[in-house]
């Protein structure tokens, strides 16, 4: 038999703040996504603010549904879009573009630098990040690549 | 510009040392990119720098960095080894349980080292004051996430306050 306590409303998840694996609020809760054949919550719909688009998270990435807040139980790659790339001396090259997903995964694969509005972006792959936090620093030897292009840098080694 | 005559065995060109003139505008990051604040100081001892003040606000208090914790210093910016724990200062805290216990006020700590013992965390100025001991923390990052239930938490306290009383009274009777 469930108990009074262990159900919760929707009113205990829409207009919560979202809280990621890393302790950001990345928005709050707006909709609520049901199944309707299985009739079960599949996901929710979070409004990541003014200019922002709606970010939908499945089901299976939350912690929580808290007190005051929901947890997930993972941080969303997309919000690395607009940080600030430093390289490996703390020297500002530009910012972060794009992010260049795996499928529709949360993993990525690299991320689209622009040095600014009117310049052309370039990729950094995954592997060429040491720290994504409140900005992104890149590793000392990082190669830069043209945008769209998947060209193995291996391949460019053996040519060498 | 001012055209500079060089007296040295060693250096060929000054275009690329720090110039004192300059520090001032200097950015201070973090390990994790965080700007942490500008150099308000530069603390020498003989020729070798000890460390540097930094200064994050007109209120909030400069913190001296040692030098050791110090990965780049150019003409530009200034890099970091650490995350400084005075960031932690106004970052939330929340528990398992997704309750906001409010922001961090106060940091207490044993000694100058890049360590802590706990938080003090207040929600509003004139809301009670919670105590967070360090290993009660999960997640330290954009904000803080802690590995208890508050309410569950400060239950066992009490509870354990109680029976330490009541311990006190049997051992004072006897």
């Amino acid at each position: 038999m469930r108990k009074l306590g262990d159900i919760i409303t929707s009113d205990d998840i829409l207009g919560k703040d979202v809280i990621d694996s890393e302790g950001e609020a990345i928005g709050v809760s707006t909709k609520i996504h049901i199944d309707n054949r299985k009739q079960t919550i599949i996901g929710l719909t979070i409004d990541q603010g003014f200019m922002k688009p709606e970010l939908y998270v499945g089901l299976e990435y939350v912690k929580k549904f808290g007190v005051d807040s929901i947890l997930l139980n993972t941080s969303p790659k997309s919000k690395v879009r607009g940080l600030k790339v430093l390289d490996s001396n703390g020297k500002r090259i530009g910012y972060v573009d794009d992010v260049i997903n795996i499928g529709k995964t949360n993993r990525f694969q690299g991320i689209n630098i622009k040095e600014s509005a009117f310049k052309k972006a370039y990729t950094v792959k995954s592997k060429y990040i040491k720290e994504i936090g409140h900005s992104v620093i890149l590793r000392k030897n990082f190669i830069k690549e043209e945008t769209g292009k998947k060209e193995p840098e291996e391949k460019e080694d053996n040519a060498k | 510009m001012i055209q500079i005559e060089i007296i040295s065995n060693k250096i060929k060109s000054i275009g690329d040392l720090v110039n004192s003139r300059r520090l001032k505008k200097i950015v201070v990051i973090s390990k994790s990119g965080e700007i942490v604040g500008k150099i308000r100081e530069v603390r020498m001892k003989g020729f070798s720098v000890e460390g540097l003040v930094i200064s994050s606000g007109i209120l909030s208090v400069p913190v001296f960095i040692d030098r050791q914790f110090i990965k780049v210093f150019n003409q530009n910016e200034v890099l970091l080894a650490i995350n400084p724990i005075t960031t932690l200062r106004g970052l939330s805290v929340y528990d398992t349980s997704g309750r906001n216990l409010g922001k961090v006020r106060k940091i207490l700590r044993q000694d100058n080292r890049n360590e802590f013992t706990s938080l003090v965390v207040r929600n509003k100025f004139y809301s009670r004051a919670v105590l967070i001991p360090k290993d009660k923390i999960d997640i330290m990052k954009k904000n803080i996430i802690l590995n208890i239930d508050y309410l569950e938490y400060t239950d066992k306290l009490k509870a354990k306050e109680l029976r330490a009383k009541a311990e006190e009274k049997e051992t004072g009777k006897k």
